[in-house]
């Protein structure tokens, strides 16, 4: 499973996020890298991207943790929601472990430990659009066990 | 005995008005003025005094998506021509057309002050 895959697996069954961003799976608009054409008239939308996957080396070798680093953007016309999601967000990401099989196998266990580090947090605008889209980013690494 | 074109000019209008090609209706709308704690529009509209359901005609004048890697942008342009000379529309304001929200980009007045002519547009995301 694809970190990407994992992020929004567990994104969807958070409830906190389920209210704000809609239901799993279909409804849930938690989207990989390019936000879809109409969506935002239904709610505010979450897009998210890898823009680096830096690969972890031991004296034997390439080994099976990575450290991808995310860029999640939450938009929405409203500045304070948006920033509202995001918060949320940063709550969500002190639950989970990339890197192990807890929340991954049955039973779904908690993990005993929550690798995932907010590196930085910075608002930006869409301008074209009447009114303006309001995105708030978090830039964050969570360590991914391949 | 010359009369003048001034009679000409100011039949146009009325005969465009009664041949009933303005057969949509356009709501000039200004922002409300208030902000939200943060200092963000609140995004609300009221009525321009005079400016509500003016009868007009739109077409399209283009369209066009431009694609990034985190999302497509949909350009839709109009123009409107309003049934009469309206003076005071400000962009910035925006125009209700047949229900729908249309951002003005540009008014003017033709040479002969007889009719109101808006650019107008809507970006979907």
């Amino acid at each position: 499973m694809t970190p990407q895959v994992k992020l929004r697996l567990l994104a969807s069954g958070d409830t906190t996020l389920q209210g704000y961003l809609g239901a799993p799976p279909a409804g849930f608009r938690w989207f990989d890298f390019q936000l879809p054409q109409g969506q935002l008239a239904f709610g505010t939308c979450v897009r998210v991207k890898i823009i680096s996957a830096n690969q972890l080396y031991g004296h034997n070798g390439r080994q099976p943790l990575t450290g991808p680093r995310f860029q999640i953007d939450v938009l929405d016309p409203s500045a304070e929601r948006a920033r509202e999601v995001a918060a949320a967000i940063i709550a969500f990401l002190g639950t989970i472990d990339l890197a192990s099989n807890a929340q991954f196998t049955s039973p779904v266990t908690t993990p005993r430990q929550f690798p995932v580090f907010i590196l930085n947090q910075r608002p930006g605008m869409e301008v074209q659009t009447e009114p303006p889209v309001f995105v708030e980013s978090l830039d964050i690494r969570a360590y991914n066990k391949e | 005995m010359y009369q003048g074109l001034s009679q000409d000019i100011a039949a146009v209008m009325r005969e465009a008005i009664a041949s009933g090609i303005f057969v949509s209706l356009c709501t000039i709308q200004q922002p409300s003025g208030a902000f939200s704690p943060s200092g963000q529009p609140d995004g609300n509209y009221s009525d321009v005094i005079g400016l509500v359901n003016l009868p007009c005609m739109m077409a399209p004048e283009s369209g066009i998506e431009s694609k990034t890697p985190e999302q497509i942008l949909a350009y839709d342009v109009r123009h409107v021509l309003l049934d009469g000379l309206y003076r005071g529309i400000q962009t910035g304001w925006r125009a209700v057309i047949d229900g729908e929200d249309f951002d003005v980009l540009s008014v003017d007045i033709d040479s002969q002050s007889q009719m109101t002519r808006m650019q107008v547009r809507i970006v979907t995301i």
